[in-house]
């Protein structure tokens, strides 16, 4: 039986310790994807990701269930990525991961797609790592949450706790200067 | 009509972010798609940020690294501060310690218990006719030059000594060894060594297919450069012929004309 968030957090406080690790499979992936996309750092983010769960679990009393757990997972992992950037103070590098395994992606490649397309495809990436490096906070927080985790605007506007229509023109401002990124790296 | 000039569309940003994201409700969408059917400006912009959108699916983040995914899912129960949970956090550092140690440091540490081992135990090792003798000095026969033990009585009294030090030493180890069973196996074996010299080889021969693989990538992606490059330079030349050429026939043509022109004035 698939249980819900609510249900596993309710379970969790009655003391369950396996519901609460069904929760961390659950979202462990996203929290990941989340801190990974703002901070750019791969250990980072799984520290980040850690923290996440472990203050969540600490927590978990307080939780009340006004708003979507996941929502509240993402607030706390939004609070610590928030931290790790004011602590490192300097804008956040994206890092290529170091095991990039060109055989493997090689062979992941559809049978037909040239090495110039397999190329040409990585390239893209890295503008667009690069770009979204570039961009302020807020606007790649809202690019982030809107792009890859397909929150509401309003859901966002939640939780970084500013206007509707200051999500929508961040969101609208970013991909601006993405659009304009990219046209100027040939993309 | 449609309209060339910048749009004066209400909090057009906005609602053009909105329906890019079909995150809009409905009557908003329908008076926003009509005004779009009309607005090249917002067309352009529409098209634009749909292209943004796609560039951006192409960025995924890299796979987790799950080695320690139980002991980190068992972990928000378990890291609340206890002391059973710091004595399994340490005996956990120190086991992933050992394991994180490089290849040369173990093999360096290794020798050095060794060589600290035989020291202790006064290895004798002799190569001889009768072929490889390996003694401690606990086996090593007494010099016979020696006095019996009972000769001297501090000799009995140190006899004595040295073997309640032995049974105690036995005793401890015994004990040691009962209590910690579950770290001898963290303790590496030969199958493991060999185990994680084969990765060790492994992991190697792997970087090193993949330094080849991004060579041939590069050498590929050269040859394609200066590919494109050779064929700008012979379309360039083609053209400079064509262009010399051309205009030599349109020298000639000229000229025949003028010769033309004369002979028929004559």
């Amino acid at each position: 039986m698939t249980w819900s968030d609510e249900e596993l957090v309710s379970r969790s406080i009655g003391g369950d310790a396996d519901s609460f690790n069904q929760l961390v499979l659950r979202w462990e992936r996203p929290i990941y994807a989340l801190a990974y996309r703002v901070i750019g750092r791969e250990e980072d983010a799984r520290d980040v990701c850690q923290e996440t769960f472990l203050r969540a679990f600490r927590a978990l009393g307080g939780f009340r269930g006004q708003a979507k757990f996941s929502s509240w997972l993402y607030r706390i992992a939004l609070n610590l990525c928030r931290d790790w950037v004011r602590r490192q103070r300097r804008t956040p590098v994206v890092q290529l991961p170091e095991d990039v395994d060109v055989i493997e992606l090689a062979a992941s490649r559809e049978p037909t797609e040239p090495i110039e397309d397999l190329v040409a495809r990585r390239d893209l990436t890295r503008a667009v790592e690069k770009a979204m490096a570039r961009l302020p906070e807020e606007q790649r927080t809202a690019i982030i949450l809107k792009e890859y985790h397909g929150l509401t605007f309003q859901e966002i506007a939640d939780l970084v706790g500013c206007p509707l229509s200051t999500v929508k023109t961040r969101l609208y401002q970013g991909l601006t200067v993405l659009r304009r990124d990219l046209e100027q790296s040939g993309r | 009509m449609m309209t060339e000039t910048l749009c004066n569309y209400p909090d057009r940003d906005e609602y053009l972010v909105a329906y890019l994201y079909d995150d809009i409700d409905s009557a908003e969408q329908t008076a926003f798609g009509s005004h779009l059917s009309g607005c090249r400006h917002c067309q352009q912009d529409l098209l634009a940020l749909r292209g943004v959108r796609s560039a951006l699916s192409t960025w995924a983040p890299p796979e987790p690294v799950l080695s320690n995914r139980e002991s980190r899912l068992a972990s928000p129960a378990s890291r609340v501060p206890s002391p059973e949970a710091r004595a399994a956090s340490r005996e956990q550092r120190a086991a992933s310690w050992w394991r994180e140690m490089p290849a040369w440091a173990q093999v360096a540490a290794a020798l050095f218990v060794l060589g600290v081992s035989a020291t202790i135990a006064n290895l004798d090792v002799r190569y001889d006719r009768s072929g490889l003798t390996i003694r401690t000095g606990w086996s090593q026969p007494r010099p016979a030059a020696q006095a019996p033990a009972s000769a001297t009585p501090w000799r009995a009294e140190l006899t004595a000594l040295e073997s309640e030090l032995r049974s105690e030493m036995k005793a401890s180890q015994a004990a040691a060894a009962a209590a910690s069973a579950p770290v001898a196996q963290a303790v590496m074996s030969d199958a493991d060594f060999r185990r994680r010299v084969r990765a060790l080889l492994d992991e190697s021969e792997k970087k090193q297919q993949n330094e080849l693989a991004l060579r041939l990538v590069q050498f590929q992606t050269d040859i394609s450069a200066q590919r494109q490059a050779d064929l700008r330079t012979i379309n360039q030349n083609l053209g400079f012929i064509q262009r010399d050429t051309y205009g030599e026939l349109l020298k000639q043509r000229e000229g025949m004309n003028y010769l033309l022109k004369v002979s028929q004035k004559q």
